[in-house]
């Protein structure tokens, strides 16, 4: 029987009325089944992209688990597209040793009233470095969890989350990037649109530990608010524990502002193409940033399916 | 002879003229704790009138069914059952500071309020643990129509029915637990009203002094801007220090009406044995503003975070504040604010500073709600780490539901820049001076909104908190 979980608890909470402090979600979790655990291994030098398909395979409640090593030295690409028509939960536990080098190129993609749960979760070693690309596209609920630890000296983490939420979508996102070694970098950059009713919250937290000197963290969010029914929760928090570290965050929400639907209308583009144009702009940007032309196709093909009116999806 | 100093040099002598304790002589010390018995009888003892009897009580039971907070700071140190609710002073309150007992005058010249008084405001209010000891306002200042008189003079008074349809109706005993026990044990505190068009030139201050030990304080202020008016209220408090815990939950309820504008101004620097959970709010009407300048600098736990409702349209916002948080201090401050009427403004800018293991967090909310079309939001927060004992979070909170607004946010954390505090060295300064200076200049979105006898105490809080810094 299904009843709500919460998932997305951020490292710190705050104000309960604001809803942020974690998300409400309907589960069975009796009925939830391990459909995949699959491990895979990287070895020192450049490997061939690793590609995962998470799919619900038809069964609600499904929970696909896959753990990627990557040993001293080890460069992979790991692709992961992860669909679902039925409630789905996926987990991707990766785990960088010294000096490896982790991309992994995301694509959420529930269908029409599907929940997609996903976690990530990452340990990286000594100068290990991870470069996420994330991309939150459907028609459903996307509940994406990302927990980061840069443990080692020189870890570096580097995310690219993008967004594009229509007529009465969830999108609900947390990242937490731990910072224990010295000298570690976090650069975390989310943007997206958010059109009709849709719904987001994004909650990213920089966590500077005690002996994490010298290291820098940053953090920017910009929303583009097309609906006039749509809501976006942003909660961009620094946790500091370190003096010799730097940490910043910032975000910008709001509609196109006037000096850039000037620039588009002194093109003879209206407010609505210029809209589409940039609501497009961000998640294109990323699909494009993946550097694979089967992940670009299918990233693109489902903004084309959450860009498409009504009548053209019937 | 700090005593005879004005109060432009209080903050060159040393915390001692915050942490002297007078001996108590009270006329009335409550139980600790905290039982319908004990709110009737601070009722009976205060001369209530009936509703608001009934109201201390249903705020009791309140107080009974809410749970404490599950964020923010540990207040387990917090018992309620050690905490006396009420300590009547051997005084009743005056308004010539000849009558005031001898001790309790004493304390207040050292703190500089008498002579403030003189040199720069338009009214005084100096409560001392539960009670309001001295309350006065210059006579052109109430020839205008204003009224600045303490609480529980307002309540049972001409200005009984303006209090009643205003008391804690902005903030309610159901917002939080400690809003919901200062229903049931409020004492003291300033009422005030600004008639229409009246404005203020000069400030008007409360002072707040708590003196018993293991006792708290709940005082109240209500403050009314009429429409087209305008009032500049300062609110300054400290107590001297005690190895049992204290507690404050003020409340603080402004009405900012049409095109009227307030500015709510705070030195806080209660002891750190204090627990500060007080609650402050307005409701901004149509072409309204509301301005707070807040500077805390007590306290063992503190948790501040004053609210503006931006019901009208074009009304606005400002809110300034920096937080010092050393040893044994955990303080969680910040802001927040509700958009509600269109075209509708607001900005935070504030500076935290964490040293000797203090915990500082900055927390804030921006809420813009449908009907806030054309809203503008901007937050601004940096923090200053000067050791790595300490901790220094920064947690805000955005929440947007109108397409029709433009929000941005931005927070920095780091430590002092090395090669600033060499430059100054370079040029003769010790390396604690060049730090305190830095830290100082970190702090001045504050001292630069204060008056010029507060931000001169500020700073040299600051100094005070900067003193052994090095080595």
């Amino acid at each position: 029987m299904e009843k709500t979980i919460y998932v997305n608890r951020p490292a710190s909470r705050t104000w309960n009325r604001l809803g942020v402090n974690e998300a409400a979600v309907r589960w069975d979790t009796d009925a939830e089944t391990l459909l995949s655990n699959e491990r895979f291994t990287a070895v020192s030098g450049k490997n061939a992209p690793l590609r995962i398909e998470a799919a619900d395979g038809g069964a609600a409640y499904g929970r696909r688990v896959y753990t990627v090593t990557a040993e001293a030295g080890a460069e992979l690409t790991v692709f992961e597209v992860c669909t679902a028509a039925q409630p789905l939960a996926a987990e991707l536990r990766l785990t960088a040793a010294e000096g490896a080098h982790l991309r992994v190129v995301q694509l959420l993609n529930p269908a029409q009233g599907a929940v997609l749960r996903h976690e990530l979760s990452a340990q990286l070693a000594e100068h290990a470095k991870l470069d996420l690309i994330s991309l939150q596209l459907g028609d459903g609920a996307v509940y994406a969890d990302h927990q980061i630890s840069l443990a080692g000296d020189g870890a570096a983490l580097r995310a690219d989350l993008g967004y594009l939420a229509r007529r009465s979508d969830t999108a609900d996102i947390d990242l937490t990037v731990e910072q224990l070694g010295k000298s570690t970098v976090s650069e975390i950059h989310a943007s997206g649109a958010l059109m009709e009713r849709a719904k987001k919250v994004f909650r990213g937290t920089i966590d500077f530990k005690r002996g994490s000197a010298g290291s820098v963290g940053s953090e920017n969010e910009t929303v583009l608010l097309l609906g006039e029914d749509a809501e976006n929760k942003t909660v961009p928090v620094i946790l500091c524990a370190e003096e010799n570290v730097e940490g910043s965050h910032g975000a910008t929400i709001g509609e196109l502002d006037a000096d850039t639907l000037f620039y588009f209308a002194s093109r003879g583009i209206d407010r609505a193409a210029a809209e589409a144009i940039l609501a497009r702009a961000a998640v294109e940007r990323l699909a494009r940033m993946a550097e694979d032309e089967a992940f670009s196709a299918r990233a693109l093909g489902a903004l084309a399916q959450v860009l498409c009116t009504k009548e053209e999806r019937e | 002879m700090a005593e005879n100093r004005e109060k432009t040099y209080v903050a060159d002598v040393d915390r001692s003229i915050y942490d002297i304790r007078d001996a108590e002589h009270d006329a009335y010390r409550m139980e600790s704790g905290l039982t319908p018995e004990i709110v009737d009888k601070l009722s009976k003892e205060k001369g209530d009138p009936v509703w608001m009897q009934q109201f201390r009580l249903q705020s009791l039971q309140i107080y009974n069914e809410l749970r404490l907070p599950d964020w923010g700071p540990s207040l387990e140190g917090l018992d309620i059952d050690h905490i006396a609710t009420y300590v009547r002073p051997n005084t009743k309150m005056q308004n010539d500071w000849a009558n005031v007992p001898q001790d309790i005058k004493d304390t207040f010249e050292r703190l500089g309020i008498p002579q403030a008084e003189r040199k720069s405001l338009a009214g005084v209010g100096a409560q001392y643990d539960s009670e309001l000891v001295y309350h006065n306002v210059r006579d052109e200042v109430a020839a205008e129509g204003v009224v600045y008189t303490d609480m529980e003079s307002a309540l049972k008074g001409e200005y009984a029915d303006m209090v009643r349809k205003y008391f804690m109706k902005l903030v309610t005993p159901r917002d939080h637990k400690f809003a919901a026990l200062h229903g049931a044990v409020w004492s003291g505190g300033s009422f005030v009203y600004v008639p229409k068009g009246v404005h203020l030139s000069i400030p008007l201050q409360s002072y707040f002094r708590l003196n018993a030990k293991g006792a708290g304080q709940f005082e109240h202020t209500l403050i009314i801007v009429d429409e087209g008016a305008s009032l500049h209220f300062i609110e300054g408090c400290s107590a001297p220090k005690y190895n049992v815990a204290n507690l404050h939950a003020g409340c603080v309820e402004l009405y900012v009406k049409k095109n009227a504008k307030l500015r709510y101004s705070t030195i806080e620097n209660w002891s750190k044995n204090m627990y500060n959970l007080n609650t402050k709010r307005a409701l901004v009407e149509e072409g309204g503003t509301i301005e707070w300048v807040s500077g805390s600098f007590g306290s063992h736990v503190g948790c501040l975070y004053p609210m503006s409702i931006l019901k009208g349209d074009d009304s606005r916002m400002e809110f300034t504040g920096v937080t010092f948080a050393g040893a044994g201090q955990d303080l969680d401050t910040g802001a927040k604010v509700v958009h509600v009427g269109k075209n509708t403004s607001s900005y935070m800018n504030t500076r935290s500073i964490s040293k000797s293991g203090g915990v500082s967090t900055f927390r804030s909310s921006v809420v813009v709600e449908k009907s806030a079309k054309g809203a503008k939001s901007a937050v601004s927060c940096q923090s200053l780490m000067l050791d790595s004992e300490s901790r220094s979070d920064t947690i805000p909170a955005m929440d947007i539901k109108t397409r029709d607004a433009a929000v941005g946010h931005e927070a920095r954390i780091g430590a002092i820049s090395n090669d600033a505090v060499f430059y100054l060295m370079s040029r003769g300064m010790s390396e604690e001076d060049a730090r305190a200076l830095i830290v100082s200049g970190f702090a001045d979105n504050v001292s630069k909104e204060l008056p010029l006898e507060y931000a001169v105490e500020m700073n040299n809080l600051i100094r005070l908190e900067m003193k052994g810094s090095i080595g």
